[in-house]
């Protein structure tokens, strides 16, 4: 319709490696990757009729830190959240809130949430709304595969049945493929895959990824179990087939946004990725290009220009939230971090670079994604305080301290240096090879220039 | 002692042996599933932690072309605490054809506060299967909605009514006045609730194997997936009881491997996959 901004559908899935969707073979041609063993026909039509970037990263490879940035645009501890459970600094505004001042559109939000506080799913009304948003409750199991057919099905029916002029943004925060989480022994106690081919599945699970012994010495390393093969490919294949329920549920909003006659951008992305058994590793909380690198689709016929896979331009969770007020009509919140990706997306020449980077894996690890190369350090923390932060009474949330000088962070000599073009898989540190010192000194300097002395903490996280 | 005491007594007895008897049959259950499979606890651990809370229902007798079958929905997120939501599936067959009516209430509301009158995820609908060999579908109803408990009026216009057909290999939807049209391609099309009465089928048939299409929630379609007849498992108790089970597995195309037990009775009893189970009511 003539003069009406578009409405907006942001679809948020959570877990989910770049590589797991299908229409990606070409990119990822290692039969170890997610696209060869599994069918997303629904995801794969937003990539032949959409704009995918492959060098896409969230911010901070773990749910409610990814979130926080993500609707608002800033770093991890500009908001605050630089681990789950705190919440958004109250003094920053969400989308939701930004669009309610900003801009002349309906927003709901439907699935989890998970940047506020220790809970994942908004209540209607009370303290665990988000604020900014209206909300259609969908239950509290945090579970895709109890939750998700029920954001699916609730949100595409609202999709199909709301004539309101006034255009809409809506969220669609999909659970699939997190289930996988509870595989996990090691993390969740009892919860245990499978010890043997016990569905007698055969050939039908895929084979373990070329780096899944390769491991490096980390001072921090998350997220490693110690499977036996088996239960290494039990654990694919259900994550897998995860995949497949996500695609499936995107697809019932897809269909609902189409039986519309008005515009609907639709935006694909996820907080993270998962460790897909690659160094051994499950889950995320770790820089390596699994947890790291997630999808991000734009779809918009006529406008957004179609099957177009770029692996040219850096992008970030960041990216988002500019970009969503660029096809909004409204300028983006103060101190946006990211940069708008309307004009790429459509086409157009962009007056914005897109070459750089950087990730935030909780208050001890930064990486550097610039070029080719991916530089990751870590930091040591030595202050005098017991814990960075405190708990309320309530036990519901926790509040930072602030800074005050007893703080210290320390580098650490475990850095980490990749050549991600040559080296996609992530198999051999450059950081110690006195060939690269040259580049590790450039990529110090990037972090200093880009990040430490651009960046706001925040002040205040006691807001869920 | 007087008659009426002797009564009242006897009644207050006899009425405790048979909770006693379903509540440790419950607990032998819990027991003798461990013990039958100890290699292999994933599947049971989560029937095991909702056993502290279930009691199995005992049955005369089932009738398998025509019968109630209600069930509780569990999700190991919160196991223990209260069922995620209930399933109730009636099929009564008229000659050749069975009709299937189901109805799916699924807990919506936060569950952090206590509320007075909580938001439900409410699906129901009905289902028209022709009986050849195997239930073939051939139309389908239903609708969905979020709304409170009390209320039929959808929350924030989250209604939805799909109306399908069968057409050959061809399933024609309509929704909103919108129509599509999906092709399944194998030989066989089910959907994702009757596969309890398919299983009892070939429970009953001793049918080892079935690839098939499946409807998924009434809009969506999965291509490829497969029910496999993997072992008989026989449970002791009391003196001279039993229940005996028949496990078939779905695996494929958009399904965590899911497990149907069916019972010496004939019924589907649990539903165990990834996060979630149902346990007959």
């Amino acid at each position: 319709m003539k003069g009406k901004k578009p409405n907006i559908l942001i679809i948020i899935s959570d877990q989910q490696n770049i590589d797991a969707i299908a229409a990606y073979k070409s990119q990822f041609k290692d039969k170890a990757y997610h696209c060869h063993w599994i069918k997303t026909p629904h995801m794969d039509k937003l990539v032949y009729k959409g704009y995918s970037f492959m060098e896409s990263h969230c911010v901070n490879p773990v749910s409610g830190p990814a979130r926080g940035s993500l609707f608002t645009g800033r770093y991890s501890v500009e908001t605050g959240m630089f681990r789950n459970n705190i919440g958004i600094d109250k003094l920053l505004p969400n989308m939701g809130q930004w669009f309610e001042s900003n801009a002349d559109y309906r927003r709901l939000y439907c699935g989890k949430w998970h940047a506020g506080g220790m809970w994942s799913y908004p209540d209607v009304e009370g303290p665990r709304k988000i604020p900014g948003f209206e909300t259609i409750p969908v239950g509290v199991t945090a579970t895709g595969d109890y939750n998700d057919f029920q954001v699916a099905g609730a949100l595409s029916g609202f999709i199909r049945n709301n004539t309101d002029d006034k255009p809409f943004l809506a969220v669609a925060g999909l659970m699939n493929p997190h289930d996988i989480c509870y595989w996990i022994p090691v993390l969740w106690g009892e919860r245990l895959v499978a010890e043997d081919d016990h569905f007698n599945l055969q050939d039908k699970r895929p084979p373990l990824p070329p780096n899944h012994d390769i491991d490096f010495e980390e001072p921090f390393a998350h997220s490693k179990v110690d499977y036996t093969t088996d239960q290494w490919k039990n654990y694919l294949y259900d994550y897998q087939r995860m995949i497949e329920r996500l695609d499936t549920d995107i697809g019932r909003l897809v269909e609902a946004v189409e039986s519309r006659k008005d515009d609907t951008l639709i935006i694909v992305t996820s907080d993270h990725g998962d460790g897909a058994a690659r160094h051994k590793r499950v889950q995320k909380w770790h820089p390596f290009e699994q947890a790291v690198k997630v999808p991000l689709i734009f779809y918009l016929p006529g406008k957004v220009k179609e099957h177009v896979i770029d692996d040219t331009n850096i992008v970030t969770g960041l990216d988002i939230m500019p970009t969503v007020c660029d096809f909004a009509g409204i300028p983006s919140p103060p101190n946006c971090r990211g940069n708008s990706l309307k004009d790429i997306v459509e086409g157009k020449p962009s007056s914005t670079k897109h070459d750089l980077v950087i990730c935030e894996i909780l208050n001890t690890t930064r990486m550097v994604r610039h070029g080719d190369f991916k530089y990751v350090k870590h930091y040591r923390y030595s202050g005098d305080r017991e814990k960075p932060f405190v708990r309320k009474s309530d036990g519901i949330s926790e509040k930072f301290v602030q800074c005050d000088g007893r703080e210290r962070y320390e580098v650490m000599d475990k850095s980490l240096l990749f050549n991600i073009k040559e080296d996609p898989w992530e198999t051999t540190n450059l950081a110690d090879d006195p060939e690269y010192s040259a580049i590790i000194k450039k990529l110090d300097e990037v972090l200093a220039v880009d990040y430490e002395q651009v960046v706001i903490p925040g002040t205040n996280y006691d807001r869920n | 002692m007087e008659r009426k005491t002797f009564i009242r007594n006897s009644i207050l007895l006899g009425c405790s042996m048979v909770v006693s008897l379903r509540y440790s049959l419950a607990s032998v259950i819990r027991e003798e599933l461990l013990r039958l499979n100890p290699g292999n606890h994933f599947e049971l651990l989560k029937l095991y932690r909702i056993f502290e809370r279930y009691e199995f229902p005992l049955t005369d007798k089932f009738d398998r072309g025509s019968y109630d079958l209600s069930y509780q929905a569990w999700n190991m997120y919160n196991s223990g605490d209260r069922p995620a939501g209930s399933l109730m599936l009636e099929k009564r067959t008229n000659g050749r054809m069975n009709r299937f009516s189901f109805h799916i209430i699924r807990n919506a509301d936060n569950g952090q506060v206590d509320k007075s009158d909580p938001f439900v995820y409410d699906v129901k609908g009905e289902i028209i299967a022709s009986l050849v060999q195997l239930p073939r579908l051939i139309s389908w109803h239903g609708s969905s909605m979020i709304r409170r408990r009390s209320s039929d009026v959808p929350y924030l216009m989250t209604n939805r009514d799909i109306e399908g057909s069968v057409n050959g290999h061809n399933l024609v939807l309509t929704e909103a006045g919108k129509t599509k049209t999906m092709v399944y391609h194998g030989n066989y099309l089910n959907w994702k609730w009757g596969i309890i009465d398919l299983v009892q089928l070939m429970a009953e048939q001793s049918n080892n194997s079935l690839r098939l299409s499946v409807l998924d929630e009434l809009d969506m379609l999965y291509q490829d997936q497969s029910l496999v007849f993997r072992n008989s498992e026989e449970l002791k108790y009391g003196e001279s009881e039993s229940l005996a089970f028949k496990v078939y597995d779905l695996t494929g195309d958009g399904v965590v491997p899911t497990s149907y037990w069916v019972d010496n009775y004939g019924r589907v009893a649990f539903i165990v996959s990834g996060m979630e189970a149902y346990m007959i009511h």
